[in-house]
């Protein structure tokens, strides 16, 4: 846990009143469970996608494994990451298992990676199904084996628990915690939950109206006020919807 | 008719910004235009107003049905994707939320019908035909236009509320329009023009053109309708308000499944949190079809690939074989017959269909972050404008094959012309350039119905170049060409087609590229 995978320089979007993204200094070393909370709104998703190329940034620059992103090496980093962002990306008329050999025939892999994926997330039974005919968990479910599929050196999660039920929920942050030590991966999961990241994360990056508040291991948070959850909300400003 | 009022303000609430106006707004200036640019002629000034009874329902026919299955699919379209039916449901009863899409579309065709009909009556006056408009027959004439709008319009709704997939209201509504042109064309087949609501205006014309080979337009007539065509359009307007009743009442709110009388019995399925028994695992496979033909599995476009040209082939042998004294060119004659209507008014929106369901498949959701994460642009474009051209390929082949059946049937001793695999090459590469024209349109305009309504209309701006001899002006035109739609006859210079061909399709897919490159990620 010294070097860091991921780096971003003043990375912004947006101008005056419609910035979402103000000069964001993210630092996240290799093989933890980077932590990236904030309220709704506060700009996560955006810097998710900034991370992934899906937005342009207005200003700034990203770091992947040494090598500043550009547009000519953008595929060629994330063929080392796995992502889930916003909702699980799907088509609704192919089956699981279809869905997933697209994915793998996209990223050039073999087909012993779909079974290995569909095990993890126990969707084997269920592969054969459209889509459109799963529940949000098993949705969500194959989002995950999605962004699992060629183990991928960095894995970013955008609020990967939404709509599943607790077993699940627990299930996944139970999976997410070991990935670095079981897969080596670095792993970057977003939530509006403290709870969530108490159980999961490493570092944690604390994100409001835009702006990176904080930025350090899950201790250091501890000390800015009387619990985490008092340093949290003091932190964001208290009153606004977690 | 407070209750009206209260309906139809709430729809236009939903529908705010989705530029559904606009969609009947271009096709009526398109109708108005075509219609109107030869009116101040002064050849037709002395029976202009006959003229324009016969010509409008013509036009009405190829246009109208495109514009209704457009603006049907945007009004039905708009709760599917919103996933807005069990919200509704919960505070509507089920008739009020059927009422209120039938209003609006009765609201629209009215004023639809109602602006057409002072249009061509302002434009009558202002180019100055002799006479007084026989406002009987300008009255029926409105009455049939609105009648046999608003069934289609309730057609085009209910199967746009069926499938929540827009391509199969679409692909209905271009197979009928298609069915419904051609039948105009063959008066021997009455009532089979009768029961295709798409033909009755061509069934229900009161106006009949006296015309000859040395004289051209002589004048025009008043005809008696004695064929039942009214019978036929009030029984539409029944079976179509009831059946699209039944079929919505039955509707569950994630889309309707058939479900009170074919349910398919569930399969067996396990659940993975609480079944222990470990399942064996079997290895599994992956396909060798190249990725964006993965995607289109079950995808409903076959059907209108498939009856598309069979519709043109099928009416276009029998209006041959109707009228053989007229039509004596034998292989080249039977070609019009397919090809003309077709690939003019059918191929450009059905091209349309096939690039819009290729994005709309990127379009959902959240599938842009999954795409644009694992493939590049350069790939990600060159697959859909691809596929898209192999299909528009099987669709002229399947053309083809077609019309030497159809020939051979017809019985003729002559060999299949050998121009005709230069046809289809021709064909194809013009086609591949529409392809790439529409995938822009379907890229940059995120909805199914609006490129597909704009491809009849470069179909229409294809024949419009074309007769004003810029054959090489839009890539609408340059398909029908190279497939020599309205004459076999036509040396096409074959370095200029292909050139101009190649550079049509680099530039939209260039245009493509620049597209998504210089503009962020919208999901939904």
């Amino acid at each position: 846990m010294n070097t860091n995978i991921i780096e971003t320089d003043s990375l912004t979007k947006g101008v005056g009143s419609q910035t979402r993204v103000n000069h964001i200094d993210l630092r996240i070393p290799e093989g933890c469970v980077y932590g990236f909370l904030g309220p709704n709104g506060a700009g996560k998703t955006t810097t998710l996608k900034l991370l992934l190329g899906l937005l342009k940034p207005t200003a700034g620059t990203i770091t992947f494994f040494g090598q500043k992103m550009t547009e000519q090496n953008r595929l060629s980093i994330l063929k080392y990451t796995g992502s889930l962002i916003e909702s699980p990306s799907f088509y609704g008329h192919l089956t699981g298992l279809e869905n997933l050999q697209i994915i793998a025939k996209l990223k050039k892999l073999p087909a012993g990676e779909i079974t290995n994926v569909l095990q993890t997330v126990r969707l084997y039974e269920q592969k054969d199904k459209k889509v459109k005919q799963y529940s949000l968990g098993m949705k969500q479910r194959l989002g995950i084996a999605m962004a699992l599929l060629g183990n991928p050196r960095v894995l970013i999660l955008d609020e990967p628990t939404n709509g599943l039920d607790p077993a699940g929920i627990q299930e996944i942050r139970e999976f997410i915690k070991n990935l670095p030590i079981i897969r080596q991966m670095t792993v970057i999961v977003s939530s509006h939950l403290l709870s969530e990241m108490e159980q999961m994360a490493d570092m944690v990056g604390i994100i409001n109206h835009g702006s990176l508040i904080f930025q350090g291991t899950m201790a250091a948070l501890e000390t800015q006020g009387e619990s985490l959850e008092d340093a949290f909300l003091k932190l964001t400003g208290g009153g606004e919807s977690l | 008719m407070n209750y009206l009022f209260k309906t139809i303000s709430l729809e236009l609430k939903k529908t705010k910004r989705r530029g559904i106006w606009m969609v009947l707004t271009i096709f009526l200036l398109l109708i108005t235009g075509w219609t109107g640019y030869n009116m101040n002629d002064e050849r037709f000034l002395g029976f202009g107003w006959m003229m324009t009874l016969y010509n409008v329902p013509l036009i009405n026919a190829i246009l109208i049905p495109t514009a209704i299955a457009v603006f049907a699919s945007r009004i039905v379209d708009i709760e599917h994707k919103g996933n807005t039916w069990k919200m509704l449901e919960t505070m509507q009863p089920k008739f009020e939320i059927y009422l209120g899409k039938v209003f609006y579309g009765f609201a629209a065709i009215l004023i639809f019908s109602t602006a057409e009909l002072i249009i061509f009556l302002a434009m009558g006056y202002a180019v100055g035909f002799h006479g007084t408009p026989d406002l009987w027959a300008y009255g029926l004439f409105f009455v049939q236009t609105f009648s046999i709008s608003f069934n289609l319009y309730l057609l085009q709704m209910i199967v746009s509320l069926i499938f929540s997939n827009q391509a199969v209201a679409l692909c209905t509504g271009l197979c009928g329009s298609m069915a419904g042109l051609f039948l105009m064309y063959v008066p021997q087949w009455p009532f089979l023009r009768n029961m295709v609501p798409w033909g009755h205006y061509g069934a229900s014309m009161f106006v009949g053109m006296d015309w000859n080979k040395e004289e051209n337009i002589k004048g025009f007539y008043y005809m008696s309708q004695n064929n039942g065509v009214v019978f036929f359009i009030i029984g539409w307007f029944f079976v179509l308000m009831l059946g699209g009743w039944l079929v919505f009442r039955h509707m569950d709110t994630d889309g309707f499944h058939f479900s009170f009388k074919y349910r398919r019995p569930p399969k067996h399925t396990t659940n993975e949190l609480t079944d222990n028994a470990s399942p064996s695992y079997k290895p599994v496979k992956l396909p060798h079809l190249p990725v964006e033909l993965l995607k289109i599995r079950r995808a409903p476009i076959w059907l209108a690939f498939i009856v598309l040209p069979l519709i043109s082939a099928v009416i276009g042998t029998g209006n041959y074989l109707n009228n053989l004294e007229i039509l004596t060119s034998t292989w080249y004659s039977l070609w019009t017959q397919h090809a003309l209507f077709f690939c003019y008014f059918f191929m450009p929106p059905l091209v349309g269909v096939y690039a819009s369901y290729l994005w709309r498949l990127e379009h959902n959701g959240t599938n842009w972050n999954m795409i644009l994460v694992n493939t590049s642009v350069w790939r990600l474009v060159l697959g859909k404008v691809m596929v898209c051209a192999a299909i528009t390929f099987l669709t002229l082949g399947w053309l083809c094959l077609l019309y030497i059946i159809c020939g051979l049937y017809a019985g003729f001793t002559e060999p299949v012309p050998a121009e005709l695999l230069e046809w289809l090459a021709c064909g194809v590469l013009g086609g591949i350039a529409v392809c790439a024209a529409q995938c822009f349109l379907s890229l940059v305009i995120r909805s199914f119905a609006i490129p597909i309504g704009m491809a009849l209309v470069g179909g229409f701006a294809g024949l419009a170049v074309t007769a004003k001899g810029h054959y090489y002006l839009l890539p609408y035109s340059l398909m029908s060409m190279g497939m020599r739609a309205n004459n076999p006859d036509l040396n096409v210079n074959i370095t200029t087609f292909v050139s101009y061909s190649i550079f049509f399709t680099l530039l939209f897919y260039l245009l493509m590229i620049w597209y998504i490159r210089h503009h962020d990620v919208r999901t939904q």
